[in-house]
């Protein structure tokens, strides 16, 4: 795996035409994110180291920065560039994305949320979902990480799919990148199990039911094999029912069909899931 | 729907077209491995032929290509199959895109020119995950590129419907493809009657279905009292017939005939009984008769007459009402608890039949691992 350096960054710099107006977050690894300038907006700079052995990996993050920039949804980060490449053989692939306010889902975790504020941002994340979905591609690692609500109270869905191309979390035993605590069981798999739209859907779960009860329903120990056979039988640490009996029996119904075993069983993706809100408000 | 009528060679119209209009059958299958594409003199007639015959008679039918039978050991009767235009390369083959789209497009240009609903071919699978599974969603999703309301088939040994949460995830991958209907089958590499089942193989039926159903209505093909479990769990439907082949799908109905001859079916000439959810041998019905008319009575009696016609119409007319009975449940777990109180019944009058000498096959056969897997299954909903 090779490292999204500084002066990687900068050849994307030149690249794009942007100014680098420094790091976003974590700095270091494959992935590097940074507050840019271009053509007098301000916006958020993603470049990917690459290496010799995966040009089909740069193929497909090609194909699916097309598809999201043609992806025109209000709960989406809005993709602003083309993918462009790096180096003569390429070394790195860059894009840019619109410079959102507000906060990710990370540190507003902890205390219950309402079911009206769990509800908008369910609403929010579905439609997002759904508007991808329709084009055939699937988050993969939806987490707290990966959802920001905006100071203006909406909710918008990042970093679509990269994950699964750049390697930026972890990895599961089967090879599924993800980030722990908020893996499907869809992600243990290989072969035609792999993550799919229901598992987007099971990941939302676990962020509703952590926001409803302040506790992640499936959470990481420090034992992998411990945690990811709970997760394989998506086994809860507790129902719904038990931890939030304030709320109505639909809304309990509705955390526990998104967070059911069998992907089957779930709602199959988010335009199914935006559906099935509308009745439980 | 409550029973389909499985294809066999045999060449008995009539018993299809009485049987829907007697309500113990809803509609019929035909497949490429028992019904010609040619003419030939002595056989059934060709499939255009049989099924506007059908069609013309008021009876449903749809088309199965039954694909997952080119994956089964010993496949080698191709009498009929390959008298199909099926596949653009070598019979068989599904290595590649191209060969898929092409054995896909291929299937739906015979179902239309039969003027039946398409059916999506699929490919036999010992697990959930898997090569194969990869290149049977891929048939799948073809499927479904080409016709949003297609119907689409599962079909796997007892270790695929036993692999658990890999089962359920290639279920979810399919699901995701949203068809219009499902056909599943359970393939069974031996001959046995009843055909073998595991409880956890029966389970990872009744959870698929239970899935499915949610989407479309599924039949269970070749089901016969097998799939009662998966008509608790919401299936639509079972398969069945007067021949062994039409009441389990089995690698030896598919396989080469010795000497290219034979293979006609074979006739299922056992005794249905309603109170067993099962058949008896000709010589252990007539035993327990002589010696207990009224168990027999009590367990629905036997058919009119020992023979091929009526022996089928008994079993057809057990079958649907038991199907029947199941379905006029609406709700799920009243049909789940059902079946389980029939089941417990069935195995009670097992034992009653066994006091009359041994058996060939009872309970522990025909009940214990569909009701274990049934009883796995309410477990898993919370029953």
């Amino acid at each position: 795996m090779g490292v999204a350096s500084d002066e990687l960054v900068a050849d994307a710099c030149a690249v794009l035409g942007a100014v680098d107006r420094g790091p976003v977050g974590a700095v270091g690894g494959q992935k590097a994110v940074r507050l840019i300038e271009r053509d007098g907006v301000s916006r958020v700079l993603k470049v990917i180291a690459v290496t010799a052995s995966s040009p089909t990996i740069l193929t497909r993050v090609e194909r699916e920065v097309q598809l999201l920039r043609s992806l025109n949804n209000a709960h989406v980060v809005r993709v602003t560039s083309d993918l462009v490449t790096i180096g003569t053989p390429v070394r790195g692939a860059a894009w840019t994305e619109e410079l959102l306010d507000g906060s990710d889902l990370t540190p507003l975790l902890g205390p219950q949320w309402s079911w009206a504020d769990t509800w908008r941002m369910l609403r929010d994340v579905a439609d997002g979902l759904a508007a991808a979905h329709a084009l055939g591609v699937v988050h993969r690692d939806l987490s707290s990480n990966n959802v920001r609500r905006l100071d203006s109270g909406d909710y918008k869905v990042l970093d679509f799919s990269f994950a699964r191309h750049t390697l930026r979390s972890g990895v599961t035993q089967a090879g599924q990148p993800g980030t722990l605590n908020f893996l499907s069981p869809e992600h243990l798999n290989a072969y035609t199990g792999v993550p799919m739209p229901a598992s987007d859907v099971f990941c939302l779960g676990i962020l509703a039911y952590t926001a409803l009860t302040g506790m992640n329903p499936i959470p990481f120990a420090g034992d992998e094999d411990e945690y990811f056979r709970r997760l394989q039988s998506a086994r809860l640490v507790a129902d719904i029912a038990d931890v939030r009996p304030d709320l109505r029996a639909d809304q309990h119904d509705l955390l526990r069909r998104m967070l059911h075993a069998q992907p089957a069983r779930r709602y199959l993706n988010g335009s199914r899931l935006a559906l099935a809100l509308e009745g439980v408000a | 729907m409550s029973v389909l009528i499985e294809d066999s060679p045999r060449n008995i119209v009539d018993w299809i077209c009485e049987s829907v209009d007697a309500k113990i059958a809803s509609g019929t299958i035909v497949t490429p491995w028992a019904s010609p594409w040619l003419s030939h003199p002595n056989l059934k007639p060709r499939a255009v032929d049989r099924v506007q015959e059908l069609q013309g008679r008021g009876v449903p039918v749809l088309f199965d290509p039954m694909t997952h039978a080119l994956q089964m050991s010993g496949v080698g009767d191709f009498r009929f199959y390959d008298e199909y235009d099926l596949w653009g390369g070598p019979r068989g083959d599904l290595s590649d895109a191209v060969l898929r789209e092409e054995h896909v497009a291929r299937v739906f240009e015979v179902q239309q020119s039969l003027a039946v609903r398409h059916l999506a071919p699929t490919e036999l699978l010992h697990t959930g995950l898997s090569n194969a599974s990869a290149r049977a969603l891929e048939l799948a999703r073809e499927a479904v590129r080409l016709d949003p309301k297609c119907v689409v088939g599962v079909a796997g040994t007892m270790p695929f419907w036993a692999s658990g949460g890999a089962l359920d995830a290639h279920v979810g991958a399919l699901a995701s493809l949203t068809p219009a209907e499902w056909v599943v089958t359970v393939v069974h590499s031996d001959k046995a009657i009843p055909p073998h089942f595991s409880a956890e193989g029966a389970h990872g039926l009744c959870r698929t279905v239970r899935a499915l159903s949610e989407l479309g209505p599924v039949h269970v093909s070749h089901g016969d009292f097998g799939g009662l479990p998966a008509i608790a769990a919401g299936a639509t439907s079972v398969g069945s017939g007067w021949d062994f082949r039409q009441r389990r799908c089995s690698y030896v109905d598919y396989a080469a005939r010795p000497g290219g001859v034979g293979g006609g079916g074979g006739w299922n000439h056992r005794p249905t009984l309603a109170g067993l959810l099962g058949t008896l041998l000709l010589n252990e019905a007539t035993v327990v008769e002589s010696r207990d008319v009224a168990l027999v009575s009590r367990l629905g009696g036997l058919p009119a007459a020992p023979a091929p016609r009526p022996t089928y119409d008994h079993h057809m007319t057990v079958l649907t009402a038991a199907v029947e009975t199941l379905r006029s449940e609406s709700d799920l777990r009243r049909r789940y608890e059902l079946l389980t109180r029939m089941y417990s019944a069935a195995n009670a009058n097992w034992a009653a039949v066994r006091r009359h000498g041994n058996l060939a096959a009872g309970a522990p056969e025909w009940i214990e691992p569909l009701a274990g897997g049934l009883a796995l299954y309410g477990a898993t909903e919370g029953w």
